[in-house]
């Protein structure tokens, strides 16, 4: 459990997405900008900077294979950035997502022929690309939500997709394009899938909104995590539907890494592991705060001058003194603000995951004992 | 100004449709969740003499009657969970909660954020140190959850 990679933006990292190869990395700097960094050596340099959007851009996907990126944003629009290598440029394509709130999550698919954007119209955009209008087509999940929809995530087959939002419940919808999919092998979700199936719907312990939701690596089990602090994991083939109370602050991004390890992070600062020992899901690190390397500058409490350097320091650089942190005014955790987004690698590694916070951090992290 | 005095959260239709959606999770009339109330009190009263605190929340707390119309068979409920917490010794306080099941903790907490709600007709400091003890030892979550929780007791 360990940090691979740190970077330090000078701006908040709302929300990011690398590209098949982690060359590269799209990210928003909290504004309507998607700013294109690319890795040289052990740092981070701008290369382009996409202007399209009026408002925040909300969130940002990079398809690994066909090496597109789609934006999405508040200004109710999302654009599919494709690279021109003979001039060097990303161009824009306009998407007509035809909904009437802020766009709130955009992914693509896991074969990157569609990808979905969650909103605040109480509806999922389903984007494809119809090639006879030479235009991205969007198609409405509608029936269920009652609310904004905050989070999507694909199934592996391509076709169920979940969703979760405020209406406090999590949802797994079918996103079956007619033309643009094969019929899908039937699982324990369902077995005939036509556009806007409800194959499921959990709710947490105590409600609250859906942050996160999540399959599984072989997409038989859904998570999500929720504002009441909790982790739902949901199993249809058997019927298990699990939650773990958690004793810190709400998540707002969860991940997979592999059949029986969710990672979920969110106001705490450090991305929490939670592993599934056979009968219950348990929390089994905090990734970062074991890492003794990291704080070997810091003194330990125990030690009788510590409390003297702390308040010679405050007076020295006439700093206020931050609670539950260490000597030197900073937190345990590698991040030192909330974690704004949670990716798993885009090249499908289970054991990579990566972060990004309001503090600007940027980090890669390998998940294993 | 007579809007100021306008109780806005009675005009929204959106909160209507939760207040309904928790009325369809209890099915029991409200007549019937007091009567239950009613016959839980003397069992825990029961168990409140005999000392064993641990056994006397675990059944108030079980089955704590919320949503509309609920009101008598609320304010019932959280004067019998109140009287468990004041019979409690302090040095007790934290062996208590320790034996509570994680989904109780959370309950209890409601009826804790209740009690201070009202300071007139409960007992502050004491509950205040509950509330440290159920923080402690359920972590900040369990006051999210408590924040979050539309099932209001």
């Amino acid at each position: 459990m360990s940090v691979l990679d740190e970077f330090t933006f000078p701006f908040c990292v709302t929300a990011y997405s690398f590209n098949g190869d982690k060359s590269q990395v799209a990210l928003c700097p909290n504004s309507n900008e998607v700013h294109i960094y690319a890795r040289s050596g052990t740092q981070w340099v701008q290369t382009h900077v996409l202007k399209e959007h009026d408002l925040l851009v909300t969130s940002i996907d990079w398809a690994p294979q066909t090496n597109r990126i789609v934006s999405c944003s508040q200004d109710k629009n999302a654009y599919v950035w494709t690279f021109d290598q003979a001039a060097v440029v990303w161009r824009p394509t306009l998407v007509h997502l035809r909904i009437n709130r802020a766009a709130t999550q955009a992914r693509w698919s896991p074969q990157e022929n569609k990808f979905a954007v969650a909103s605040g119209d109480k509806c999922v955009a389903i984007c494809y690309f119809g090639e006879e209008n030479n235009w991205w087509v969007s198609k409405h999940l509608k029936k269920p939500i009652a609310s904004t929809v905050l989070c999507v995530d694909w199934h592996p087959n391509n076709v169920l997709i979940a969703c979760g939002g405020t209406d406090m419940k999590a949802r797994v919808l079918s996103a079956f394009i007619k033309g643009v999919d094969q019929k899908p092998p039937s699982t324990a979700w369902g077995e005939r899938l036509p556009f806007n199936t409800l194959c499921g719907e959990f709710e947490s312990p105590s409600s609250g909104w859906v942050h996160s939701v999540g399959f599984s690596p072989d997409g038989e089990s859904l998570a999500f995590a929720s504002h009441d602090s909790s982790i739902t994991v949901a199993t249809p083939a058997t019927g298990d539907v699990t939650s773990v109370r958690s004793p810190n602050l709400p998540f707002t991004s969860l991940v997979w890494s592999d059949q029986s390890t969710i990672v979920v992070s969110g106001h705490d600062c450090s991305p929490m592991v939670y592993a599934f020992d056979g009968s219950a899901w348990r929390l089994v690190a905090k990734l970062g705060e074991d890492d003794k390397s990291r704080r070997s500058s810091t003194a330990s409490p125990s030690n009788s001058n510590s409390a003297f350097n702390l308040f010679r320091q405050m007076d020295s650089r006439s700093q206020p003194a931050k609670s539950s942190g260490t000597a030197d005014g900073m937190l345990k955790s590698v991040h030192q603000n909330t974690i704004t987004e949670l990716r798993s690698d885009p090249a499908g590694n289970p054991v990579e995951i990566s972060s990004s916070g309001l503090d600007g951090k940027l980090i890669q992290w390998r998940v294993q004992a | 100004m007579s809007h100021r005095k306008l109780a806005i959260d009675g005009h929204d239709a959106e909160q209507e449709q939760i207040a309904q959606q928790i009325q369809y999770l209890s099915t029991k009339t409200s007549a019937e969740v007091a009567a239950l109330v009613d016959q839980k009190a003397a069992a825990v009263r029961a168990l409140i003499t005999r000392g064993s605190t641990l056994e006397a929340l675990e059944r108030a707390l079980v089955d704590a009657p919320y949503g509309r119309g609920m009101e008598p068979a609320q304010a019932a409920n959280a004067l019998l969970v109140n009287e468990i917490l004041m019979a409690t010794r302090a040095q007790d306080v934290a062996q208590v909660v320790a034996g509570l099941p994680e989904d109780e903790r959370d309950v209890l907490l409601k009826y804790v954020y209740h009690g201070l709600a009202r300071p007139a007709e409960f007992n502050c400091g004491v509950l205040l140190a509950w509330h440290e003890r159920i923080v402690e030892a359920a972590g900040l979550g369990s006051i999210v959850r408590v924040m979050s929780d539309r099932r209001t007791i």
